[in-house]
């Protein structure tokens, strides 16, 4: 299987894309602007500016996840270079390894050339700086964003145009980071209405649904490497036994990897 | 030696339509193939099942004896494909888009070398995006040449291309054959077809109507010659007397005054003999043999 030169001509190609290049300036100017603020505000502090870029991360990091992958498939079935790529040795599981390994480097890169960019700044103007805390912090931002673009490339690669995968992607944006928790807890609400709770303790499935969704998940492992951040109450002060950090970590991959067995499935039994 | 391509009992349906209906074909290794028919009778469909891109309804294909869908890799690694309804990366250079078929065939060597050999040299450094259509048909052609495929696989090669790059493209197909490669090309312009096929196969309506060498379709199309003859005199009698010569199927004076003489190749002669016999001179003759032309479009003309 011949998946790498599919990467290498994705990445090839990602660099000539005026979009790519955006995002990439969108980071730098996010990741960086906080930085200058806090200094603005004056007593610029580390910690300060990790838990307040936290916030921001779980919500911008999935975006650009979804952005960099929902045309992984489907972009090139539109303009017909997949026909290119399909009619030399390459299965389709190939090119979509291949396109898969292709974006994810490039959100890494976009995210480390960001932070780095970003570290010389704090470097430069504020009185501490902790590598460690750093980079572990932006090694979780890019899992938590990869996450979301083997959603939307999965997505790309079931679906049969542009259109639908935009549409689809974004509301799963908006379904996994904003709507996931309120639904599960009016569901709750619902299903628990007028009916006196015996105790404080939530049922568990509740706690497990909740703990299992991808913002929960990434905001409690962001919590247990580095006590920052915020993790849902529900979450939070659970005593029940699957919360750790072990299955947050197969949630998230549970996320990334089934859709994207799904798309893989549906993209091998279509017709081109 | 299995055949370069075997097509076994292929329908393909879309839906109620049926784009390919039970089509068997071989072609043997070190054949150049004329794929021949209308567009939208089936030559593209047929070839995006041998490349796996649609899976057939029924029947299967096998390349050197590789199941196209089950071993579909295996099939292509034999392969260098022009295909139909193709694109270019955007941004990526004629250079770019080289580099990356020889990566994917695991090919060594200098792109500009093949780009050399379609004569797209000046433009490797220029976005393929922006190349024009015949340009971008000579860079997936180059694509396609990579690593000396054993099978040529060119939907509609000259389309998009003017007469010199379509005689250069018909040198390269040639020449490749020579090296050993099996070539099966489509087209729906007969000329093309006839300049380089060994054989050819006729699609119509989804249906391959026809497989025969070009000569051996020429003898389908009828041994009928028609002479058109320009006499200085003669008279009704005569023209009786030509039809009455055997193998002569209809003689008759045109409305511009000539003699119209249909007859088998082998009589012209005779025609000429008896107009000599009879003190009348000829002026002037024109043949027209019959084309396969004629005989493609007799074909697709039925059902």
């Amino acid at each position: 299987m011949n998946w790498h030169a599919i990467a290498r001509n994705d990445l090839r190609s990602a660099l000539n894309e005026r979009g790519v290049w955006a995002l990439f300036a969108g980071f730098i100017l996010g990741f960086s602007g906080l930085a200058a603020l806090l200094v603005l505000l004056g007593n610029p502090e580390f910690e300060g500016y990790l838990s307040t870029l936290a916030g921001g991360v779980g919500l911008l990091v999935p975006l650009a996840g979804i952005v960099l992958g929902y045309e992984a498939v489907i972009g090139e079935r539109e303009s017909g270079t997949a026909v290119l790529t399909l009619s030399m040795p390459h299965s389709r599981a190939g090119m979509i390894i291949g396109k898969l390994v292709g974006r994810t480097v490039l959100l890494t890169a976009v995210i480390a050339g960001a932070a780095l960019i970003t570290s010389a700044v704090i470097l430069l103007t504020y009185p501490s700086f902790s590598l460690t805390r750093y980079v572990v912090f932006m090694l979780l931002a890019g899992v938590y964003g990869t996450v979301f673009l083997w959603v939307s490339a999965a997505l790309s690669m079931a679906l049969t145009t542009s259109r639908r995968v935009i549409a689809t992607a974004f509301g799963t944006y908006i379904g996994l980071t904003l709507v996931w928790n309120p639904v599960i807890s009016l569901t709750e609400t619902i299903l628990f209405r007028g009916r006196p709770t015996p105790s404080r303790e939530p049922e568990s499935w509740v706690t497990f649904l909740t703990f299992i969704g991808p913002d929960t998940s990434f905001s409690y492992l962001l919590s247990q490497a580095l006590d920052i951040g915020t993790v849902p109450a529900v979450v939070a002060d659970s005593s029940a036994t699957f919360i750790v950090p072990s299955v947050a970590v197969l949630a998230l991959a549970a996320w990334a990897v089934l859709p994207v067995i799904a798309g893989y499935i549906s993209f091998r039994r279509s017709d081109l | 030696m299995p055949p370069a391509i075997q097509v076994d009992d292929v329908t393909k349906r879309f839906g109620s339509f049926t784009a390919v209906d039970r089509v068997d074909l071989t072609v043997e290794q070190g054949e150049v193939f004329g794929f021949l028919g209308h567009n939208g009778a089936g030559k593209s469909t047929m070839i995006n099942m041998l490349l796996d891109f649609i899976r057939p309804s029924a029947g299967t294909i096998e390349v050197f004896g590789n199941n196209c869908q089950a071993n579909g890799v295996e099939a292509r690694e034999r392969m260098g494909v022009l295909p139909e309804g193709y694109g270019m990366y955007d941004g990526l250079t004629g250079r770019q888009h080289v580099q990356y078929a020889m990566e994917s065939k695991g090919v060594d060597g200098d792109p500009l070398d093949m780009l050399d050999r379609v004569g797209i040299t000046d433009a490797a450094d220029r976005a393929a995006d922006g190349y024009s259509k015949g340009m971008a048909q000579r860079l997936v052609f180059a694509m396609a040449l990579l690593g000396e495929p054993d099978l040529l696989i060119l939907d509609e090669p000259t389309s998009g291309l003017d007469p010199a790059g379509a005689r250069a493209m018909r040198e390269t197909i040639i020449t490749e054959n020579e090296r050993g490669a099996t070539v099966f090309f489509s087209s729906h312009i007969l000329e093309q077809i006839e300049a380089v096929a060994d054989r050819v196969g006729i699609m119509h309506h989804g249906q391959l109507v026809a497989v025969d060498t070009i000569d051996g379709l020429r003898d389908m199309a009828g041994g009928e010659t028609k002479l058109l003859i320009t006499v200085d005199n003669f008279t009704d009698a005569d023209v009786d007397g030509i039809a009455a010569i055997e193998g002569v199927e209809q003689a008759e004076i045109g409305d511009d005054g000539r003699l119209s003489v249909t007859c088998s190749k082998e009589t012209k002669m005779d025609v000429l003999l008896a107009l000599n016999r009879r003190d009348i001179d000829v002026l002037d003759l024109q043949t027209t043999e019959p084309s396969l032309e004629d005989l493609f479009v007799e074909y697709t003309r039925r059902s």
